[in-house]
C-alpha cells in the first residue's frame, strides 16, 4: 500500500506545466463574497480564483476559514441554507455565471458532482447506488445502466472488489470502499467537475491511500477540487493549492511552490504548524 | 481470661428502623402505588377475559359470521315434532347448551324455487313486488318509468253482480283487466255533483290540523312553520304561510271542512260553486277476480253500499311501470310465486321450471316447557316450520343475538379510510414542514396548532365532524337538499334522476323556468327533502351519517399523531442522503421521493399502525358521524341504481356499525339482563384482541424496520 502512495510522489513537480495564471481555467471565481445570514456578516470575503481544468486543486486552511463554504458554492449546495446569500462577485463555470438567471441548480449539479466528508451511500444495493444518478436523470435502459455502473466502478477502482455482489447492500462495504462507491456514484453521471469535501477524514490510512490514488487518476478525466485538513494530503494529491484564512484567500499557487516557497507569512506559519 | 477487647466503634453500624419511620412509609406508599397499577390491569383484563372467553368459546365462528340481531327468548310449551332446518337447529343448539332436545331425527323438505320469464318491455308491477323480485334476484334493478300511487286491488266477485260507478272510473276499472272482464249488461244514467272554486288569500295565517289534512289532496301551495305529528289534535293550530294568491278547486267534502267561521279555517277572497253532471254506468259483471285501482275501489264501494267485496291487497303501496330492457329470467320461492301470479294477473309471466333444493331438517321433541333463546332469524324459521307453535311467554333483547360481523367490518372500513386519508395528509404536511418550509414563525404556529389539536377531547372531534362533514360538507348533486347551507350552480344537468330515485329520496322535479328560491319553497311546502332543477349544484348539505364523514373525522383526530411521527421519521433520515441525492442532480422532489421517504417509511408505518389502534377504539368521534346501532345489509351489498358512480357514492355515504359503538350500545343503551351479557363481554374481548393485535403488529413492524435499516 505504501509503495502505491510513494509512487505518486514523483509526479508532483516533474510535470512540466505552464505558470498557473497562464492555464485555461475551468472555474472562475471573481471577487466573491458570501454570507450565511442575509448578508450581515460575510463568511467569504472578496475571493478571486481561477481553477484550471483537469487538475487537482486543494483548498487548505484552518477550521472555519470558509474553504468548505466556497466548495459548496461551486455546485450551489449552499442554496439549501435559506439565509445564505452571495453578497458580491460571481462564479463562472465553463464561462457561464452559475448564479445567473439562466442557470438551473439541478442541471448545474449534474455537471458539478460532489463527494462528502462522511461517506453516505444510500442503504440500497451497490448497483442501485451507482445507477441512482442516471435513474433520476431518466435513464431506464438496463443495458446502458449496466455499462455505466461497470465503467464507474472501474474508474473508482472498486469493480474487482464488488463485481460479484452488486446486488448486496452498500452498507456491507468497508468505510474506504463506501467512500469509493460514493465517488463511483458521482462519476456515473459524468460530471465535468468533482468537488470533494474532506473525502478521507473518516477513513483509516490504508483506505485514505487508496482514495488518494484514485483522485490522482481521476484528474485525467475530471477537474477535481478537494478540501482537506491534511497538508500532507494536499501535497500528495494536488497540482494546485489555495490557502484560506478567516474567509479570505491568502495564497493560490502550484502545490510545490506553495509548500516549498510560500510567499505569504500566514501561509508559512500555517504549513509549518505554527497555528491552525 | 480473655482480655476484654477494646470496644471498637463500627462505622457501618446498622441503625434500628422503626416501622413508621419516614423511609419505610415512603417505600410502602411507592410499592402500593405500583401494585395498584398491576391490580387494575389484572382486574380489567381478568374480568373481560373471564367473562368473554367462555362466550367466544361457546359461539365460536357464529360470533364472527353473523351481524348483531335481536335475541329472542321464547318459552315454548312441551311437545313433539318441532321442525327446524339443520343450520337453524345448530344455532339453536349453540344458544341453548343446557336444553335437552329429545329424540332428534333428520328429515327432508324441498325448498322449491320457481323460475320464470318476464318479456322485455314496460310492465306494471306493484312496488312491493319490485322489492321482492330484487331481493330474490341478485343484480336485478328495475328502473321505473312512472309510478301510480293508486293501489291496485284484486277484487273477488263471488257471483254475477250489478255495479254502479262513474263512467270515467269504469274506464279505469276495465282497462287493466283486459279480456277476463266479463260484462253482461251496461246501462247509463246521470248524477249531479257540486264543486267549489276558491281564491285563497296570500299571507300568514293559522290553520287547524284538520284543515291542513283536508287540503292535502288539493293543489294549494303553503308552508307549515312547524312539524305535524300523529298525536296532535285535529283542532290544534299551526302557523302557515301562503306565498301567493292561489285558485283551487275542491269538492263538497273538502269545502265543508276548510271553509267556515272561527280560527283555523282557510282565508279566502271569493268562492264560487259549480254543479257538475257525471255519467254513471250500471254494469252487470260476471263472477271472478278483477284488478281495481284503489281510488276506483272506494268509488265502487261508495256507489254500491250494499255489496260486500272480498279484497286481497298483497304487497302494494303503488304500482310502478317497471322497465325490462330485455327478457328477464327471474326466480322466486314457491310460496311467493303463487302470490305473485295471483296478484298480478295482467303481467305476461311465462313459467319456465320449478327448481327444488333439498333441505335437511331436524325434528325434535321437548319434554317440558323450555326457555329457548335464539336470534331473530332462527325465531322466524321456527315460526315458519312450526305453524302450530305454542308460545307461553316471549322476551326480546335488542342487539344481543348473532355476532359482531357488521361492526367488525364497519370498524375495518372506517379505520382503513381514516388511515389512508390521514397518511396522505400527514405525510404531505410533514414533508412540507420538514423539507420545504423555512424555520420561521409559520412553522412554530403549525406546531402549536398540532399540539393543541392532539389535546382536544375526542367528543369535540365528534361534534366537529358532525358540524363540518355531516351537516355542511359539499356534494356535487343535481338534487340538492332543501335544507342545505348554500349551493353554487355548476352546469346544466344532462339527465333527470330516475323515477325511482325521485320516489325514494323524495325528489321534486321542477321545470327550468322556476327560480331556485321558488323550487325550495315548493319542495318545503310539500315536505320533500330535495328538489331537481336540471342543474348540477355544488350543494353544501353534508354527507350525512356516513363512512366518509366518520373516516375523515377520525383522520382529523389522528393527524397530529401521524404528523409528529412522520416528522420524527423524516428527521431521522441522515442529511447526507438528501445532499448526496441533490449533488447527483436530483430535483427537490426526486431527492425526497428516492432518498428520504423510502428510509422514513418504516417509521411512518409504525406510527400509522399506532394511529390505527387509537382510532379503532374511538367511540365519541363516530357516534355522531358514522355509526348506527343496527344495519341489515353488509356494507358491501350496495343497493340502488347500478353504475360505478352510484355504487361509489352509496358505498361512501352509507352509515355503518362499528365495534366500539356496538359495545357502547349493548353495554349502555339497552336494558341489562343475563341474556345481554354474552354479547357485551364477547364483543369487548374480541375488540381487545383486535386492538392488541394491531399494537403487536406495530411493535413487530418496528423491530423488523430496525433490523433492516441501519446507517
Amino acid at each position: 500500500m505504501t509503495t502505491e502512495t510513494e509512487s505518486l510522489q514523483p509526479q508532483i513537480g516533474t510535470n512540466e506545466r505552464p505558470a498557473l495564471d497562464q492555464e485555461k481555467s475551468m472555474i472562475e471565481i471573481d471577487d466573491l463574497s458570501f454570507s450565511y445570514d442575509h448578508g450581515k456578516t460575510d463568511t467569504l470575503k472578496n475571493i478571486t480564483l481561477k481553477i484550471p481544468g483537469n487538475q487537482v486543486t486543494a483548498f487548505i486552511g484552518p477550521s472555519g476559514c470558509g474553504k468548505s463554504t466556497l466548495l459548496r458554492c461551486l455546485n450551489r449546495m449552499n442554496d439549501l441554507v435559506e439565509t445564505s446569500k452571495i453578497t458580491n462577485g460571481s462564479i463562472s463555470i465553463l464561462g457561464e455565471d452559475i448564479y445567473g438567471p439562466r442557470v438551473d441548480a439541478i442541471q448545474l449539479r449534474k455537471h458539478v458532482g460532489m463527494v462528502f466528508q462522511k461517506y453516505n451511500p444510500f442503504p440500497k444495493s451497490i448497483y442501485d447506488n451507482v445507477s441512482y444518478g442516471l435513474r433520476i436523470g431518466g435513464e431506464k435502459n438496463k443495458k446502458r445502466l449496466d455499462e455505466a455502473v461497470e465503467r464507474s466502478l472501474r474508474s473508482a477502482a472498486l469493480w474487482d472488489e464488488v463485481k460479484d455482489r452488486l446486488q448486496s447492500s452498500a452498507l456491507g462495504l468497508s468505510g474506504g470502499q463506501q467512500q469509493r462507491l460514493c465517488i463511483a456514484r458521482t462519476i456515473a453521471v459524468q460530471p465535468k467537475i468533482i468537488l470533494m469535501d474532506e473525502p478521507c477524514s473518516a477513513l483509516d490510512p490504508i483506505a485514505t491511500a487508496k482514495v488518494e490514488e484514485l483522485i490522482t487518476e481521476l484528474a485525467d478525466e475530471f477537474t477535481i477540487v478537494i478540501v482537506t485538513h491534511s497538508m500532507s494530503q494536499a501535497s500528495r494529491v494536488s497540482d494546485n493549492t489555495a490557502f484560506y484564512y478567516l474567509g479570505e484567500l491568502i495564497e493560490f499557487d502550484r502545490t510545490q511552490n506553495l509548500f516549498s516557497n510560500p510567499s505569504k507569512k500566514q501561509t508559512e506559519d500555517y504549513i509549518t504548524g505554527r497555528f491552525g | 481470661m480473655p482480655t476484654p477487647k477494646p470496644q471498637k466503634k463500627n462505622p457501618f453500624e446498622k441503625k434500628k428502623q422503626s416501622l413508621f419511620s419516614k423511609e419505610v412509609l415512603i417505600a410502602i406508599v411507592l410499592v402500593v402505588c405500583t401494585y395498584f397499577i398491576l391490580a387494575c390491569t389484572f382486574g380489567v383484563f381478568g374480568k373481560i377475559i373471564a367473562n368473554g372467553a367462555p362466550v367466544l368459546a361457546q359461539y365460536g365462528t357464529h360470533f364472527l359470521t353473523r351481524s348483531p340481531e335481536t335475541l329472542v327468548v321464547t318459552e315454548v310449551a312441551e311437545g313433539e315434532n318441532f321442525v327446524l332446518p339443520e343450520d337453524a337447529f345448530e344455532v339453536v343448539e349453540l344458544y341453548n347448551p343446557k336444553v335437552e332436545f329429545k329424540n332428534t331425527r333428520e328429515g327432508q323438505t324441498d325448498e322449491k324455487t320457481e323460475r320464470f320469464k318476464i318479456p322485455a318491455g314496460v310492465h306494471a308491477i306493484p312496488d312491493g313486488w319490485v322489492a321482492e323480485l330484487e331481493s330474490a334476484n341478485k343484480g336485478l334493478y328495475i328502473n321505473w318509468k312512472s309510478r301510480n300511487p293508486d293501489v291496485d286491488l284484486v277484487v273477488e266477485v263471488a257471483e254475477d253482480t250489478v255495479l254502479t260507478f262513474d263512467s270515467a272510473n269504469w274506464e279505469k276499472f276495465r282497462t287493466p283487466i283486459r279480456d277476463n272482464m266479463r260484462v253482461k249488461r251496461t246501462e247509463l244514467f246521470n248524477v249531479k255533483e257540486t264543486t267549489h272554486t276558491l281564491v285563497v288569500k296570500a299571507g300568514k295565517t293559522r290553520l287547524s290540523k284538520g284543515v291542513i289534512g283536508a287540503l292535502d289532496p288539493t293543489d294549494l301551495i303553503y308552508i307549515i312553520q312547524s312539524v305535524l305529528t300523529d298525536d296532535d289534535a285535529a283542532s290544534k293550530l299551526f302557523d302557515v304561510e301562503i306565498p301567493n294568491q292561489q285558485t283551487i278547486t275542491v269538492n263538497d267534502n273538502i269545502f265543508n271542512t276548510v271553509i267556515g267561521e272561527g280560527e283555523g279555517k282557510l282565508p279566502t277572497i271569493s268562492a264560487s260553486t259549480d254543479v257538475l253532471i257525471t255519467d254513471r254506468s250500471r254494469v252487470t259483471i260476471a263472477a271472478g277476480h278483477y284488478l281495481v285501482p284503489l281510488t276506483s275501489y272506494f268509488d265502487l264501494k261508495d256507489a254500491n253500499p250494499g255489496i260486500q267485496f272480498s279484497v286481497r291487497q298483497g304487497k302494494r303501496e303503488g304500482v310502478v311501470m317497471g322497465e325490462f330492457p330485455e327478457d328477464a329470467t327471474l326466480e322466486l320461492p314457491e310460496a311467493l310465486y303463487a302470490d305473485f301470479i295471483r296478484e298480478n294477473p295482467a303481467l305476461p309471466v311465462e313459467h319456465i321450471e320449478t327448481l327444488s333444493t333439498p333441505t335437511t331438517t331436524i325434528t325434535f321433541d321437548l319434554g317440558e316447557p323450555t326457555d329457548l333463546s335464539m336470534p331473530n332469524t332462527e325465531r322466524n324459521q321456527l315460526a315458519i316450520f312450526n305453524p302450530s307453535l305454542k308460545v307461553e311467554k316471549e322476551q326480546s333483547f335488542s342487539y344481543s343475538g348473532g355476532g359482531v360481523k357488521g361492526p367488525l367490518i364497519g370498524t375495518a372500513l372506517l379505520v382503513t379510510l381514516c388511515i389512508v386519508v390521514a397518511l396522505f395528509i400527514g405525510v404531505s404536511a410533514s414533508v412540507y414542514l420538514n423539507e420545504y418550509s423555512g424555520k420561521g414563525k409559520f412553522l412554530k404556529t403549525v406546531r402549536l396548532a398540532m399540539l393543541n389539536l392532539a389535546g382536544v377531547p375526542s367528543i369535540i372531534f365528534g361534534l366537529f365532524g358532525l358540524m363540518l362533514f355531516v351537516i355542511a360538507a359539499p356534494r356535487v348533486t343535481s338534487t340538492p337538499a332543501v335544507n342545505d347551507k348554500f349551493k353554487i350552480p355548476l352546469f346544466p344537468s344532462l339527465s333527470e334522476p330516475s323515477m325511482r330515485k325521485m320516489e325514494a329520496e323524495q325528489i321534486l322535479a321542477v321545470d327550468s323556468n322556476t327560480s331556485t328560491a321558488d323550487a325550495v319553497i315548493k319542495a318545503k311546502t310539500i315536505g320533500r327533502a330535495k328538489f331537481y332543477k336540471g342543474w348540477t349544484f355544488l350543494s353544501f348539505e353534508g354527507w350525512g351519517t356516513s363512512l366518509l364523514a366518520g373516516g375523515l373525522t377520525l383522520a382529523v383526530m389522528v393527524l397530529p399523531v401521524i404528523i409528529t411521527a412522520c416528522e420524527e421519521s423524516l428527521r431521522a433520515v441522515p442529511m447526507g442522503f438528501r445532499e448526496a441525492s441533490l449533488a447527483l442532480g436530483a430535483s427537490k422532489w426526486q431527492s425526497i421521493r428516492t432518498a428520504v421517504l423510502p428510509y422514513a417509511f418504516p417509521g411512518i408505518l409504525t406510527a400509522s399502525v399506532l394511529g390505527i389502534t387509537r382510532v379503532a377504539g374511538e367511540t365519541a368521534p363516530i357516534m355522531f358521524t358514522a355509526a348506527v346501532a343496527a344495519k341489515s345489509n353488509s356494507p358491501f351489498e350496495i343497493t340502488g341504481e347500478p353504475g360505478i358512480v352510484n355504487a361509489t357514492e352509496n358505498f361512501f355515504l352509507q352509515s355503518l356499525q362499528a365495534l366500539p359503538y356496538h359495545i357502547y350500545t349493548v353495554a349502555g343503551r339497552i336494558p341489562q339482563s343475563e341474556f345481554t351479557e354474552p354479547m357485551q363481554y364477547g364483543a369487548t374481548l374480541l375488540f381487545l384482541i383486535v386492538v392488541m393485535g394491531l399494537a403487536g403488529l406495530s411493535v413487530w413492524l418496528r423491530i423488523r424496520a430496525r433490523k433492516k435499516l441501519k446507517w
